[in-house]
């Protein structure tokens, strides 16, 4: 019936080539089909988000192995994967083919292939388009011709839309792409699957008119899905009819078929419900896996000339290759007439190099310059490093704008530099770094040497506020077509894998945060071996749906699971950045992605210029505005005394907390035992506490080396080669910087410059195993010749390997210990300043709110609860006081608490709850919780009577606007009377704690400890007794869990920060242990411990013996036979306090800040 | 459902209904479903074919049961 429809004349002229078409259509009619002539032309790989179910490598292995020669990409709406895709085809042989299946305004889909590089760039210019919308950048006058038209706007303004393209765009982008008209959702197929043969001939017309004849190709899709055979008999008649050649595709969406188990789980997580409650999104069957080319062809045997079109046009796109014909070029600079970069370069830095350096100095600072310069100007680079000045130009513009021009503030640096350009003279002569390379002995050839095949890094930290500026001022200065951030694709990890697996399969909410909670944050994979240790899942896990979470949480792991933005690269380019990669807008409003993350952007050769966001430098500026604003003489970082013994004796003693990169668990341990003492001892102290040199084993022998040389009882350092000692004699013969991998494989193996940098960066990458496999032979090869024997050269290639991508550059240390000293200097000197301003920029750091106050309580730190009329939005210092600021109360937010201070400002104190009430609209929940934490105190209420009037005072919960949400106003009637008013007894100090803790994550004058402690037997010691007592004493202790720490390296060893009122201890519990007590070690927040003291080389620590919960250990303590015995008086913790409304251990639980979480 | 398959492609070439073996003389459609693996798995061939009197059956091949069954619409 359908088959006659729209044969006429029209459709017989419009079988004619456009004037334009480049090939004939016979080209697309060679010789009978074979097996081998089918290429893959429709692939989603994980990076169509949530719907492909394999990884570009997993599917270009299973193709090689099905003997592909070609093979496209075309995943929805973007190419996120496709350069890792192209890469990882090239390496197998096989011709990388990039394309996309775009979707439509009207929800269809339509397949893209790029043939040449003009097709590259309309695809990246049609996806940057569907993402844009109508929040799209506005093409600067000298851009040419793309029309960003706005599609109709079928999504709001203001929600994370789907991408969508109007299909009008399509015929101005047509040069060098071909079009295949797409799967079961394009247009062609909906329309003959209506039966509307008419509305598809007059939409294949349109294609060819966009595209030209040779460039179209009807998709014939036969995945064995009810409806197929006679779809594709339509298509083809229908391709037939208009003169327009088939083509086979597979529409694969994963690499195996045992895939479509996680593809179904895949549609189920996109849909954000059970398989049960995706049925009509999932795909109905097994076939939607990379086929074997022969089976494809069996497949397509009616329609051969399919296959060959396959082949045909994967010829024809192979004269595009991603990997090698992008045409990226960093801006040019501009320079005066008659001048060079170079000139412009070498007259700053020679200028400036005669104001930084003494006469003593110069002679080899002015030989470090020019050897650099030399190298600079021989890469062509100078451009590059006038470019960063610039940057840090226009951030100090935005600095002022932020800062203001008066004030101490004004005249702090807008950002500084750390990574390998903190090692470079030039990059401290043009203010990008703020380290002198010469004073700290650092290297160059981390950052840049003579061989070098691609532009250095150069990474600046900004305090948050300026670098969130910078970007949007970048933008501006490059046009949003010019410049994009980095993307990150954030990867299923165990805990992710679990919730969203289990979700799928229907398993019950609190099964999966209980699994979740209890496993350890590792690889996906591991889930079967998390399961096994858990004794309510231990029987369960071959049963489903279990079996199905193990398997599939595997499968997922490594999976990209959306679009992120970087923690600050950013793509600056000088040809339109839309015409090289796609971009699309970021969650964060005025931000754009490039859709490529920073191993794509490599691969690409774009310049990735770092604005790292760095939460210390805007507490340090911060300190330092509050300290003349409390009366003392204002302070210059930049001159301290770097050498303070006053300063080094406090971080010696481990009392580092709330301090930069020096405060975590890990590195106090490692400071009693390394007693820094100066700059130099604080850059090996921050590079130490890192995975990478823990894994290199290079952290014991290093910290008894030290302690040997303290004792006066140093023995020369252990060196794997003769060849090694110069390279490492500084760090006592272990690698502790990234500057010794490039040392130790010049030394050792004879790398060049060039070749150890590649070295480097290969460890550094997430896929680089093949550039290791070669990396290792050089490397071998290059030793043996040498003279070195092969174990020797696996041991130490080991060590480099292990250290891996985890290490600091010395350069980068060396910045960061600067902060770390500035950071601590504030702390010893200034110690309600620095704690004000760590308040005041949480989230950071290593520890919680409540562990910060409780620290800086023991430095004399008044911490005073929030108040109507003396708070500030922020806390605010006054003396050793700091007030905590009305905004940190939960639900009020800085909105809420600008307008109260505003008022109080404007019209006076308020006098009363009720005059807070009456002059400031607030929704019952900002009221009730100020109220909770004290905030009324002042007006001689008691908080429980103060909760009670707020109820006549406000409307209740659903009231007052949608939801509750809105401000609600007082209705219009009189305040309560004295009459209304009730006696209510006042809130114990265990509610006023929980109440401080649930509405602030801190309480400001109770710790639960201090309140619990006269119920606990004396037995149990507190923190401030344990220094006076012996080593191998055996001894009990109890408090509340603030860190929990299982890392990697330590052998199963599980750490534990307990804090009572006094202070911190660390605990040991050894694995067993661990075994035995898991879930109480890994959920429970307050905890008993029986363990043997050990007070050895300057550390404390309390070997765990037995571990109880607190609500259990009473019954440990109860003492049947002795109850004179007062090491055994019970611990009554669940019994009523008799001025207090409830002590019971539930409410012990609640208490415990969610930050507690294992990490 | 008992059927007499091809022994070389596997598919059916004649079907018996109600005792009565009836050949089939054509094969319209072949598609498969894969479901519900997480409960009961479903894994099914099913088949739109012609009888040799003209007539259309659709049948499908159970393959956890490794059986045959006609499909009732």
């Amino acid at each position: 019936m359908r088959g006659n429809e729209g044969k006429g004349e029209r459709g017989k002229e419009e079988r004619q080539p456009t004037p334009d078409s480049r090939v004939s259509t016979s080209r697309l009619c060679a010789s009978s089909p074979r097996a081998s002539d089918y290429v893959e032309l429709h692939l989603h790989t994980a990076f169509s988000f949530l719907d492909g179910a394999s990884l570009p490598e997993e599917i270009v292995g299973r193709a090689a192995d099905l003997g592909y020669t070609a093979l496209a990409i075309t995943d929805h709406d973007g190419l996120h994967g496709a350069m890792e895709f192209a890469r990882a085809a090239r390496a197998t042989g096989i011709a990388p083919i990039t394309g996309v299946e775009l979707t439509l305004t009207d929800d269809s889909h339509l397949t893209l292939l790029a043939e040449t590089g003009a097709g590259y760039r309309n695809l990246c210019r049609l996806i940057t388009a569907a993402y844009a919308g109508p929040n799209l950048p506005t093409p600067r006058d000298d851009e040419d011709a793309l029309s960003f038209t706005p599609p109709r706007p079928v999504w709001k303004q203001d929600e994370a839309r789907p991408p969508r393209l109007d299909p009008a765009l399509l015929a101005t982008h047509a040069e060098g792409v071909i079009l295949l008209t797409g799967c079961r959702r394009g247009a062609l197929s909906r329309l003959v699957d209506a039966g509307a043969w008419q509305e598809a001939r007059r939409l294949l017309d349109r294609y060819v008119a966009w595209f030209g004849v040779a460039n179209v190709a009807v998709e014939l899709q036969h995945n064995l899905v009810f409806g197929d055979t006679n779809r594709i008999a339509a298509l083809s008649r229908l391709a037939e009819d208009t003169g327009l050649p088939t083509v086979a595709t597979g529409n694969v969406h994963y690499h195996r078929p045992e895939r479509h188990r996680l593809q179904d789980v895949l549609v189920a997580i996109r849909h954000r419900t059970t398989l049960d409650g995706c049925h009509r999104g999932r795909l109905p069957n097994a076939q939607f896996a990379l086929r074997h080319p022969a089976e494809a062809a069996a497949r397509f045997a009616a329609y051969p000339e399919a296959i060959r079109t396959s082949r045909v046009l994967a010829e024809r796109c192979a004269a595009f290759d991603l990997t090698r014909d992008l045409a990226y070029l960093f801006p040019r600079y501009p320079t005066p007439p008659g001048q060079t970069p170079d000139d412009v370069l070498t007259d700053i830095c020679r200028a400036e190099l005669h104001r930084r350096y003494d006469e003593g100095d110069l002679a080899t600072a002015s030989s470090r310059l020019e050897e650099e310069l030399q190298l600079i100007i021989r890469h062509g680079l100078s451009g590059f490093f006038l470019l960063y000045r610039d940057l840090l130009e226009l951030a100090r513009e935005v600095s002022i704008e932020v800062r203001g021009v008066d004030g101490y503030a004004a005249t702090l640096p807008p950002g500084r530099g750390r990574g390998s350009s903190v090692g470079s003279i030039v990059c401290y002569l043009i203010g990008l770094s703020h380290v002198d390379p010469l004073a700290h002995n650092l290297m160059l050839g981390r950052f840049i040497n003579d061989e070098m095949s691609s532009i250095p890094d150069i990474d600046l930290d900004f305090p948050r506020e300026i670098r969130e500026q910078l970007i949007l001022r970048v933008y501006e200065r490059f046009g949003a077509d010019h410049a994009a951030l980095v993307c990150a694709f954030p990867t299923y990890r165990l805990r992710s894998a679990v919730r969203d697996v289990g979700k799928a399969l229907g398993i019950p909410a609190a099964d999966l945060d209980r699994i979740a909670k209890l496993s350890e944050p590792r690889q996906a994979g591991d889930l079967a071996l998390e399961l096994e240790r858990i004794p309510e899942y231990a029987a369960r896990r071959h049963a489903p749906p279990w079996c199905h979470l193990i398997d599939l949480a595997k499968e997922l792991a490594g999976f990209p699971r959306h679009v992120s933005q970087h923690s600050g690269g950013m793509i600056i380019s000088s040809a339109p950045l839309v015409d090289l990669v796609p971009v699309q807008p970021a969650a964060m409003e005025g931000r754009y992605l490039c859709q490529w993350d920073k191993d794509s952007c490599d691969d690409a050769g774009f310049i990735k210029i770092d604005f790292l966001a760095l939460g210390m430098l805007s507490l340090v500026e911060e300190a330092l505005q509050l300290i003349p604003a409390n009366g003392k003489d204002p302070v210059d970082l930049s001159r301290i005394d770097f050498t303070d013994p006053a300063v080094y004796d406090m971080i010696c003693s481990g009392d580092t907390i709330g301090t930069f990169q020096i405060e975590s668990r890990a590195q106090i341990q490692t400071l009693l035992r390394t007693q820094p003492r100066c700059l130099e001892d604080l850059v090996v102290q921050v590079a130490i506490v890192r995975p990478g040199p823990i894994i290199g084993g290079a952290v014991n022998p290093y910290v008894r080396q030290r302690e040997q040389a303290r004792r006066g009882v140093a023995t020369p350092p252990v060196y794997d080669h003769p060849f090694l000692e110069p390279v490492l004699r500084e760090t006592l013969g272990v690698v502790l910087y990234q500057e010794q991998v490039l040392g130790v494989s010049m030394a050792l193996a004879g790398f060049s410059a060039g070749q150890a940098d590649q070295l480097r960066r290969a460890m550094t990458r997430k896929r680089s195993r093949e550039a290791m496999n070669r990396l290792w032979t050089q490397f071998r090869d290059g030793a043996l010749a040498r003279g070195v024997d092969q174990a020797t050269a696996e041991t130490v290639f080991r060590k480099l390997t292990g250290f891996a991508e985890y290490g600091f550059p010395k350069s980068h240390a060396a910045a960061f210990a600067v902060l770390a000293y500035q950071s601590s200097w504030l702390k010893h000197y200034y110690p309600s300043e620095f704690l004000c301003a760590l308040l005041n920029n949480q989230p950071m750091g290593f520890y919680p709110p409540h562990v910060l106050t409780n620290d800086a309580r023991r430095h004399q730190v008044r911490v005073l609860p929030p108040d109507f009329n003396l708070s500030d939005v922020k806390c605010a210092v006054s003396g050793n006081a700091v007030r905590i600021g009305l905004g940190y109360v939960a639900e009020v937010g800085e909105d809420v608490a600008t307008r109260l201070v505003a008022d109080r400002a404007a019209n006076g104190p308020f006098a009363s709850l009720a005059d807070v009430v009456r002059r400031v609209p607030l929704r019952i929940e900002a009221a009730e919780n100020l109220v909770a934490v004290g905030a009324a105190d002042n007006f001689g209420l008691g908080r429980r009577e103060a909760l009670w009037q707020l109820g006549l005072f406000l409307p209740a919960r659903g009231f007052g606007g949608k939801n509750g949400k809105t401000p609600g106003r007082q209705l219009p009637m009189p305040l309560p009377v004295a009459q209304d008013m009730v006696e209510l007894p006042p809130m114990g100090p265990w509610e006023q704690m929980a109440g401080d803790y649930a509405m602030m994550g801190l309480s400001p004058r109770y710790h639960p400890l201090g309140l619990l402690r006269p119920r606990l037997p004396r037995a149990i010691r507190t923190t401030a007794e344990i220094p006076t007592i012996p080593d191998g004493a055996r001894i009990q202790v109890a408090g509340l869990v603030v860190c929990r720490q299982r890392p990697g390296t330590a052998k199963g060893i599980t750490f534990l920060l307990l804090e009572d009122e006094h202070g911190l201890l660390n605990v040991i519990v050894f694995p067993d242990l661990y075994s035995e007590h898991r879930h109480v070690v890994r959920g429970e927040p307050f905890l008993v411990i029986k363990g043997v003291l050990q007070q050895r080389n300057n550390t404390i620590n309390l070997v765990a013996e037995r571990i109880w919960p607190l609500s259990e250990a009473r019954s440990h303590f109860q003492a049947p036979t002795d109850p004179g015995d007062p090491s055994l008086v019970t611990i009554d913790v669940t019994a009523r306090q008799s001025d207090d409304a409830d002590t019971g251990l539930d409410h012990v639980r609640q208490i415990a800040p969610a930050s507690h979480n294992y990490r | 459902m008992q059927i007499e398959a091809n022994p070389r492609s596997g598919l059916p070439r004649a079907l018996c209904e109600r005792g009565l073996w009836r050949e089939i003389t054509r094969i319209q459609d072949i598609w498969h479903v894969d479901d519900e693996w997480w409960r009961e798995p479903i894994n099914r061939r099913y088949l739109a074919v012609v009888l040799s009197d003209g007539t259309l059956r659709t049948i499908f091949h159970d393959r956890v049961s490794d059986r045959w069954f006609a499909q009732s619409y």
